[in-house]
Parts: C-alpha cells; sequence; structure tokens
C-alpha cells in the first residue's frame, strides 16, 4: 500500500496548492504566477475533489473575486469559508437544510475585511449542522471526507475547511470554534487551525451557535499564515458588542521578527495526561515537549483542577445559548417550511421537526431544559458559576506559565459512523478544547506528527490577547520541525 | 358582600429616539409600506448581533429620575423566549432581574379635585426591551401579515405596584404617567397610535381582606377610557363568579372593545415558560453616578412641582395651576409668558379662555405648533393695560395671530385697531348721539339709568368698538349729567 | 430520569413536532446525558459569581443616528410565502371563546 501522506522537505518542493501563503505571495509579486491562475486552480481541484471530499457545499463560479486590490497580503489568494459565515449574494446553510435556500441579504464582517483585502472566495465549506458536532457527520448534505484516509472522519465542526486547507483546495479557510470546531479538526487533518481570544474577530454575520462561546478563526499552511490570516481579519467591529477594542498589533510582523524561546515557560496541564489518550498521541506531544524544551523554553506543571466539569458546562451553557439562538429558523423569514400544515403552531413545529437534524433537535431539547422553569438554577446557572471556576484556573496557570502545552484531541480522525451513536462518547472528544471557550482565551493547533498514519495536533494556548506570542511559539518550532511539511495525499 | 378590587398596571411606552433600540433604523415609518424600515438586524437574519442605542439607555434613566425610582448601577438585558410572528428572532430582548430602574411612585389626585386627597401610586419596576412588528390579519380569514417596521422600536415597560383600587384611579394613573413622560420629552405617549399601551392585572377580594385574589391579565386596551371600561367589565365580572360561587380562573383576556367585554385568551397552564437567561450578546451596562446627576440636573420641572409653585408663589387658583400644570406645552408657554409679566392671572386668562378655545376649534393640541408665541401674547397684555386696545379688540388681535402670526403692534396697525382715547373726537361723538337719540336722553333724565348703556353701545358701534370704553362711559356720564342739571 | 412526557413539554416549548421514535430516543439520553452532567452539582459553588458574559468590556453603546433601511424588497425577497410586501403567516387566532 502506498503512503497515505507526502512528506517534502521544504516549501520550494511543494506543489504550488500546498504551498503556504506567504511564499505564493513572493510568487504573486514575482509574477511567477498570476493571480487568476490560482483563483482557477482552486476552483478547478475543488470541483475534481469534491465528488469525493464534499469538502464544500457551493462553489464559486469561478470567475468573479477579483477587485485588483493593491498593497494587500490576501490580494489574489483564494479562501475559503465555513458555510456559516454569511455571503451577500452567495447561499449560506449553516449544513442544515432549514437553510438550504438561504441567500443572505449582507456580508459578516470578516467577509468584508477579506473582500476589502482582495481575497478571492472559492467556496463555501461544508459542516455539522449549526457547527453542532465534531466530525463534520451531522451535516445536512453529506459527510465530508478526512483525505488522509477517506473512511475517516476529518473532525468538525469545520471539517470542510479543514479539509479545504489540507487538500490544498484553499490557502486559508475561516472556520468557527465553539468547543474546538476549528482546533479539532485542523489537528486530525494535519494543518494549523487557531481559535482567537473570545472578542478578537467580529461574530457579526456568524449565525450563531453558543454566543458567549463562537468565535470565527482560520486554517492555514503554518503559523506565520496564520498571523497574516489573523492581521486581516481582527479588530473591533462597531456592529459586535462583545468585540474587543484591544489593540491589534501586526501578527505577521511580530511572528517574522522571531521570538527567543529562552526562559519562556510552557505549562504542561496533569489532568490533560491521563488515561484514555491513545498512545501515539501521547508520544507525539512528549516530543514536541521537548523539542520546545530543546528551544530553551522552561516546562513547568500546571493544575486545572476543575477539567472533569468543562464537558456538562459546556454542554450545558451551549445547548442553552444555542436552543434560543435557533428560534429564528421558524419558516416565517427565510429558508424551509414545511409543505404541509393545519396552522400556525403546526407550521412552527412541522418547518423545525423537518428542517433540524437529529443532533441540532437533541441539542435544542436539551438546552431548552437547562433554561426551563424550574430547572434554570441546578443546570444553567450552576453552569455558569462552574464556569468561573474554569476560568479561574486558567488565571491561575497563566501566572505560573506563559503558554499551556497539551494534546488537542485524545486520538486521532476516528471511523465514520463510529461515535455517532451514542452522543456522550462524541461529547467527550472535545475534552481538551472546550476549556478555552468556557475561559475565552485563545488556542491554536498545529501538526506534531503522525500516529497510525494520520495526524496529531499540538494544541498552544495563551491568556487573554496572547495570540501573537503563541504564534510565535508555534513558528518557531515549525522552524525546527518539519511536521508541517507532511500533507495527505489527494 | 362588598369587594374590593386591586390593580396593577403594565404600561408600555415607545421612545421617540430616532433609530431602533439595537439597529439603525429609523423609527419613523408610520404611514409607510410595511417592512420598509428594516435592516438584516431587526428583521432577524441569521447572524446578526444587536448594539445598544445610547439615547435609549439615557432617556431609561431619565424616565426613573422622573418617576422618583433608583436607578440601577448595573444594568443588563435578557432573553425572553417564545414564539410569535411578529417576533422576527423567536426570543424578544427585555430585561429580567436587573431592569434599568425600581422602586418609584407617581403621585395622583393632587389635591386638585375637591373632597380627594394625594394617593402615592408605587412603580415596581421600569425595564428597557425591543418591541415587536405588527401582525395584520388577512380579509381570507386563513392567513396573516406581518409587517417588521415596529420590530425594535425602544420599549420602556412600566410596572406598577397593585395599589390602584378603581378604574378611575388606573385613569388619573396613565393620564400623570403621561403628562409626566411628555415633560421630560421621551416618547409621544398617543395610545390611539400605541406609542402608550397598557395591560392591566385585575383581582377582587372581599372588602377588608388583605390577601390578594386570583388576577386576571386584561390585554388589548385602546385608550385611556377603553382602559376605564375594560377594568370596570373586569371587576363586575369577577364578583359575579365571586358571588356564584365559582373560583376566578388566573387567564390572559383580551378587550373587544366594539362590544365592551373581555375574552379568555389564554389559560395559566398555557401560560408561556419564556425561559429567560441573560443576552450573552450584549455586555452589561454601568451607570455612573455622575450620568445620573447630569440627567437628574438636566430634568425640567415636573408636573408636581409646577403645580406647588403656580399655587405658591404665583398665587394661581387650584383650578387653573392645574390645568396649566397638566399641560407641558401650554405650562412651558405660560412659564415664557411670566418670565417678563407679572400678572399671572392675565396670562392665565387668557391661555385657558380664549387661546384654549381657538386651539379647540383648530384642533390643535401643541400650542407651540400654532402661530401663537409667548412674545405675541407679551405684547399684547401691555397693549391692553396701556389703553392702546380693549379687551375686546383684543380677542379679534389673538384670532388674527392664529391666523397670520404676526405681531400684535402691526396687527392693530394693519387692522386700524387702535383705542380710541381722544377725548375732543369722544366728545364729539357722544354730542353727535346725544343728539340723534332724545327719546333715551329724556328717559335718562326721567330717571331711566338703563338708557346708558344704550347710548355707549351706539357709540361704540359709530367708532366700530375703538373707542376705549372707560373713557366713553365717564365722559358720557358728565355730559348726561350736564343735560340734567341744565 | 426525564419521560416522554417531559420531552413532549420541552419540545413544545422548542416547537419541535418530535416523533414517538424521536420522543423515546431523546429521553434515554437525555436521561444519561444528564446523569452524568449532574456532577456539577457536587461543586461548592456558594458565593461564586456566575459567567453571564464572556470576555467583553461594559457599556457598548451606539449612536442614535439613523441610516437607511435595506427595505421591503431585499428583506421579504427571501421569505417562504409572501404577498410581496409581508411576510405571509397562518392566520393567528388569538381569543378562544366567541363572544
Amino acid at each position: 500500500m502506498s503512503e497515505n501522506y507526502i512528506k517534502y522537505a521544504n516549501y520550494k518542493e511543494m506543489p504550488a496548492h500546498f504551498k503556504p501563503a506567504h511564499e505564493i505571495r513572493k510568487m504573486i509579486d514575482a509574477k511567477e504566477i498570476s493571480e487568476a491562475e490560482l483563483m482557477e486552480s482552486a476552483v478547478r481541484r475543488s470541483k475534481e475533489t469534491n465528488g469525493l471530499l464534499n469538502a464544500f457545499l457551493s462553489i464559486n463560479g469561478g470567475a468573479e473575486g477579483f477587485s485588483g486590490v493593491k498593497n494587500s497580503f490576501w490580494a489574489g489568494i483564494p479562501v475559503a469559508l465555513k458555510d456559516n459565515i454569511v455571503t451577500k449574494g452567495i447561499k449560506t446553510t449553516a449544513g442544515s437544510k432549514i437553510l438550504e435556500n438561504y441567500t443572505p441579504i449582507y456580508d459578516a464582517t470578516v467577509v468584508q475585511k477579506l473582500k476589502n483585502a482582495g481575497a478571492p472566495i472559492v467556496g463555501k465549506t461544508n459542516m455539522d449542522e449549526f457547527a453542532m458536532g465534531s466530525s463534520t457527520e451531522n451535516s445536512a448534505f453529506g459527510v465530508t471526507k478526512n483525505p488522509w484516509d477517506i473512511t475517516r472522519v476529518p473532525g468538525g465542526s469545520s471539517g470542510g475547511s479543514a479539509v479545504a486547507v489540507a487538500s490544498g483546495l484553499a490557502y486559508m479557510a475561516l472556520g468557527s470554534d465553539t468547543g474546538g470546531s476549528i482546533r479539532q479538526p485542523a489537528a486530525l487533518c494535519g494543518v494549523c487551525g487557531m481559535k482567537p481570544t473570545y472578542g478578537r474577530v467580529s461574530r457579526y454575520g456568524l449565525i450563531a451557535f453558543a454566543s458567549s462561546l463562537d468565535q470565527i478563526g482560520p486554517f492555514t499552511r503554518d503559523a506565520l499564515d496564520m498571523a497574516y490570516a489573523l492581521d486581516v481579519i481582527c479588530g473591533h467591529d462597531p456592529k459586535d458588542s462583545t468585540s474587543s477594542a484591544a489593540p491589534a498589533e501586526s501578527f505577521s510582523d511580530f511572528v517574522k521578527k522571531g521570538m527567543d524561546m529562552n526562559g519562556v515557560k510552557i505549562g504542561i496541564p496533569d489532568e490533560y495526561f491521563g488515561d484514555g489518550i491513545e498512545q501515539g498521541v501521547a508520544e507525539r506531544v512528549k516530543e514536541a515537549i521537548n523539542q520546545f524544551e530543546k528551544m530553551g523554553a522552561k516546562i513547568v506543571s500546571v493544575k486545572l483542577p476543575h477539567t472533569k466539569y468543562a464537558i456538562p458546562v459546556y454542554y450545558l451553557i451551549a445547548t442553552a445559548e444555542a436552543s434560543s439562538n435557533l428560534s429564528r429558523f421558524d419558516g416565517v423569514k427565510y429558508g424551509f417550511r414545511a409543505a404541509e400544515f393545519k396552522n400556525l403552531k403546526d407550521m412552527y413545529m412541522k418547518t423545525r421537526d423537518e428542517g433540524f437534524g437529529a443532533e441540532v433537535k437533541r441539542r435544542i431539547i436539551l438546552g431548552t431544559y437547562a433554561l426551563s422553569s424550574g430547572y434554570y438554577d441546578a443546570y444553567y446557572k450552576t453552569a455558569q458559576k462552574a464556569r468561573t471556576k474554569i476560568k479561574e484556573d486558567f488565571q491561575a496557570a497563566f501566572s505560573r506559565a506563559d503558554l499551556i502545552l497539551s494534546p488537542v484531541t485524545p486520538a486521532t480522525a476516528f471511523k465514520i459512523g463510529e461515535k455517532t451513536a451514542d452522543p456522550l462518547t462524541m461529547y467527550m472528544s472535545d475534552i481538551f478544547t472546550i476549556s478555552a471557550n468556557l475561559a475565552s482565551i485563545p488556542a491554536l493547533s498545529i501538526p506534531c506528527g503522525l500516529s497510525g498514519g494520520m495526524p496529531v495536533g499540538l494544541q498552544l494556548s495563551g491568556n487573554y490577547f496572547q495570540e501573537g506570542k503563541m504564534l510565535a511559539a508555534a513558528y518557531e518550532f515549525q522552524k525546527r520541525t518539519d511536521h508541517h511539511l507532511c500533507v495527505a495525499a489527494v | 358582600m362588598k369587594y374590593e378590587a386591586v390593580i396593577g398596571l403594565e404600561v408600555h411606552v415607545q421612545l421617540s429616539t430616532n433609530t431602533k433600540i439595537f439597529c439603525s433604523c429609523s423609527t419613523r415609518y408610520s404611514g409607510n409600506e410595511p417592512n420598509t424600515s428594516v435592516c438584516e438586524v431587526c428583521s432577524g437574519q441569521p447572524g446578526v448581533l444587536p448594539v445598544l442605542n445610547a439615547e435609549v439607555l439615557k432617556r431609561a434613566v431619565k424616565t426613573g429620575l422622573a418617576l422618583n425610582c433608583s436607578i440601577a448601577k448595573r444594568t443588563k438585558f435578557d432573553r425572553k423566549n417564545y414564539f410569535y410572528p411578529d417576533l422576527p428572532k423567536g426570543y424578544q430582548v427585555s430585561q429580567f432581574d436587573m431592569p434599568i430602574c425600581a422602586n418609584g411612585y407617581i403621585i395622583v389626585n393632587d389635591g386638585l379635585a375637591e373632597g380627594k386627597k394625594d394617593k402615592k401610586i408605587g412603580i415596581t419596576r421600569i425595564h428597557m426591551e425591543e418591541d415587536a412588528g405588527k401582525n395584520v390579519h388577512g380579509s381570507d380569514g386563513k392567513s396573516s401579515f406581518v409587517d417588521y417596521n415596529r420590530a425594535g422600536v425602544p420599549l420602556l415597560e412600566i410596572v406598577s405596584e397593585p395599589d390602584i383600587r378603581t378604574s378611575s384611579e388606573a385613569k388619573e394613573y396613565l393620564e400623570k404617567l403621561k403628562t409626566i413622560l411628555k415633560y421630560i420629552d421621551v416618547s409621544d405617549c398617543n395610545m390611539e397610535d400605541g406609542s402608550l399601551r397598557c395591560d392591566a392585572n385585575v383581582s377582587v377580594r372581599p372588602a377588608g381582606e388583605t390577601k390578594l385574589g386570583t388576577k386576571v391579565e386584561i390585554k388589548n386596551m385602546n385608550s385611556f377610557r377603553g382602559v376605564q371600561k375594560a377594568i370596570d367589565y373586569e371587576i363586575e365580572r369577577q364578583i359575579k363568579v365571586c358571588e356564584s360561587g365559582s373560583k376566578i380562573t388566573q387567564e390572559t383576556r383580551l378587550y373587544d372593545e366594539a362590544k365592551a367585554v373581555t375574552l379568555t385568551m389564554r389559560k395559566k397552564e398555557e401560560a408561556f415558560d419564556y425561559r429567560y437567561f441573560p443576552e450573552p450578546d450584549l455586555p452589561p451596562y454601568d451607570i455612573a453616578p455622575k450620568d445620573i446627576d447630569a440627567i437628574n440636573s438636566a430634568l425640567p420641572e415636573l408636573p408636581d412641582a409646577k403645580f406647588a409653585r403656580y399655587i405658591n408663589e404665583m398665587q394661581l387658583s387650584v383650578y387653573d395651576a392645574s390645568l396649566l400644570s397638566n399641560n407641558p406645552s401650554l405650562a412651558a408657554f405660560f412659564d415664557e409668558c411670566a418670565a417678563g409679566y407679572k400678572n399671572y392671572k392675565a396670562i392665565t386668562n387668557w391661555l385657558l379662555g380664549d387661546i384654549s378655545k381657538k386651539m379647540n376649534e383648530l384642533g390643535i393640541e401643541d400650542i407651540f405648533s400654532s402661530r401663537i408665541r409667548p412674545e405675541n401674547l407679551l405684547e399684547m397684555l401691555v397693549l391692553i393695560d396701556n389703553g392702546t386696545i380693549s379687551g375686546k379688540i383684543a380677542k379679534t388681535v389673538v384670532d388674527e395671530i392664529f391666523a397670520s402670526g404676526e405681531k400684535s403692534s402691526k396687527i392693530i396697525e394693519k387692522l386700524g385697531l387702535v383705542q380710541i382715547s381722544d377725548d375732543g373726537f369722544i366728545l364729539k361723538i357722544i354730542n353727535e348721539v346725544v343728539a340723534e337719540n332724545p327719546k333715551s336722553i329724556s328717559d335718562y333724565i326721567s330717571g331711566k339709568e338703563a338708557a346708558v348703556g344704550f347710548l355707549v353701545g351706539q357709540i361704540m358701534k359709530k367708532t366700530r368698538g375703538k373707542a376705549n370704553p372707560k373713557l366713553v362711559n365717564e365722559m358720557l356720564i358728565t355730559e348726561l349729567a350736564k343735560l340734567k342739571n341744565a | 430520569m426525564i419521560s416522554k412526557e417531559e420531552i413532549t413539554k420541552i419540545a413544545g416549548l422548542a416547537m419541535l413536532e418530535l416523533s414517538e421514535n424521536e420522543k423515546a430516543e431523546y429521553s434515554s439520553q437525555l436521561s444519561s446525558l444528564l446523569g452524568y452532567f449532574n456532577e456539577i452539582q457536587d461543586l461548592d459553588l456558594a458565593g461564586v459569581e456566575p459567567t453571564n458574559h464572556a470576555l467583553v468590556a461594559d457599556n457598548v453603546l451606539r449612536e442614535d443616528t439613523a441610516v437607511p433601511s435595506l427595505g421591503q424588497n431585499v428583506v421579504v425577497a427571501g421569505a417562504p410565502a409572501t404577498d410581496g410586501k409581508s411576510y405571509r403567516v397562518p392566520a393567528i387566532i388569538e381569543t378562544e371563546e366567541q363572544p
């Protein structure tokens, strides 16, 4: 059996579609490749592979998308968007039948920013319905396949975006991360993914799953591209009351300057290295820790004692918020309406029953229950208080460490269909990623090797607004390692 | 058995801001086509987020201060979840456990009507929320049509304590509330066009009982009169139910104005579980004491204070003071005049007399939307005082001010209304009239004093009303006395 | 344990018409999920403030200045049923009893 991946010695060797955007930028500027060729290739490859991978729910016709923007890093470099980010005039479904025919009447703030930067949009990527899932199996439009092994899931919920970058269909893709929906598929597909600090990136135009946890973030080939991606999408948005006014430095300048890792304290949370981690995953993460130590970092132990409560806290808060956020899908204003009904209430109930998939309904029921009279205090309010304890754990840990390092997932990509029967097993796979959302802190995933031929991800978390430091450390790691040069043989 | 009613009112007022509460759509859509003052935010498109209008927060604080409330140091929004076509997001952004204002009161009666005492009606809370759209019922009976122009218009919900005992007290509470809100200029407060809406919670109990009875909520009242009639109907209905030995059902009832009855809308077991929770899309708001102070010091004089000042400092009658203080624009007009003219009684008489009458005739509610200005009235009052025109002529001047808005002096000149006080001229007219009316003169000489009135009338007729009536009277008496003694 | 009846009530609040199979499935799944989630009841949370909002700055406000709206043809166009001006829904009936 031939290998399911190719390991390149350096970026030079890579075909153009796998190269990082910062290499492509140089090629465009040197007139070695044109913007039109890039877009043509991205669209063509996306169409060719979509039958197999199902990464896209819609692919751009190919002709449009050039703005003639100058002096912008992303000008002419094709990008993809998760299909829960609204695009004016381009169908946006959030992976749901209930929005099957929804064409937004406005652009999300991040879309406006990408347009201003001249980045053409290849298409809208597949996802778990309303971002509820960890495998992209909950899409109403079919599962997305992992390019490393098409019998396996790409992770989720931003599976399509992860696959688009992993398969060289887009140089950068945006996803959304509510409990790990960027970092987990990035890890399982061997690319970089980041959930920025809550408020770093405007949520205006992101179809809400859980408003206090959702955050848009990029998938890229490497940490420098990630910095460039963050440069373009972050910043205060007057349309999002929860968007931060924190000054956004140029992340790419910061990363390019390089970072002296000597004395940088990297915290290892004991709670994240217990039983239940696949051996290969544990080994790759251990090797990465050794690598950081070799680079001069100081490895310290930190405690996150409330980790075991993170899953209940997360699922209670996220589903409660979701139950309310998804009320607007009622068959009145847009999207799907049931064909037959007796009266108004019947129209609502049939529309929502037929329009939503099983996992979405399960979470709406759970969230409605957690908010309902008599259970609010025991479930929702208790979860909100426990969330405070989880936040405090991280603040204590960041008083001892600059960054926290951990696995992203307990295991590599699982088989399609393997975990669909039992929601709890599926929910448990989010154990290492959800705390960052609960604590509002930034966290990223970068490739750190393979286990059984499948990619393993390394998670670096930082304190609020420490994305620069995290990206610089990740880039220093990538300068000295070659895990990010290993790509799926699509 | 004698029964007592216990009534609490929930009043919704639309704030007359330029834009909606959470988006920049205009609130001035009256008369426009449906769904024209809408954007992605107020039509509940996927992915949209709210941003609070600063003016809403300011007006909420202003209202709280005017209604004697304490203002929250920290306030937040919550989501109230329910499905209804006029609610674009499937939840209403409202306030649950941290309302912007609490613990206020309104004083009704004000000692205005004889024999009644002031009564304090408590205000439990005031909170900010977004209005819903409008459902219009289709003519075929099968469809309804939804318009989101109103969706997102800022509302204050003002909840009273159950301190109200009668329907007329409820009406007085509403009238006073409306007056105050108009004074502070936060809302148009028009029940007919829906910028003020009122729901009533009504229960009855045997007189002397302290426990509350089962309450019924009444909705859909479209005028203060309607509120009064609906409450009266409901009290009577509940007493009948009690007297028949049945129990009151806790429910929501709709008032049917045409039939003047209340009808069941939904029973308590169907009552909604609104699943309130903190709105994650809107951070909390801290209200700084200095901001409260600034709003407080910019508050206008409110009706209770005005009323007291009119009585105590300006010696107006209780009746006049209450009429003026309950009409914000008339009171403002009065205050402007009073700043430059000390005969307050004269200003009041003109304002509440001829001017109010004229406004009624013309259908004008706000004096400032007419052509008369305080300086017009002031000038006219001075012209009366210095004898340039008579009070009677002044009525013509008022009519002309309403018509043209011109200065009183200009009107007098234009219409030749200057009063004639030239005694030589008046004497000439008196002599003419005396010569023309020998019968009246002989009547007078023979002791019929009434003849004087007739003669004065003749003189005024000859001068087309412009002769100074006081002077005419005096000179005529002198001339007649001469004739009598001759 | 969450009974099927409770699931039916909750589904009513959430406006979801569930099949009998779905009700049975959700009742057992939610029971086991909540059984596990009940772990959080063990925490000592006395005096702990709930995190009602994520990391946010307070007092975010907007000026009261109108901007042009999107307009009828834009907003209503995507609706499943309209008369061209308004959203069309099955008739809304407000009262139960006839006078």
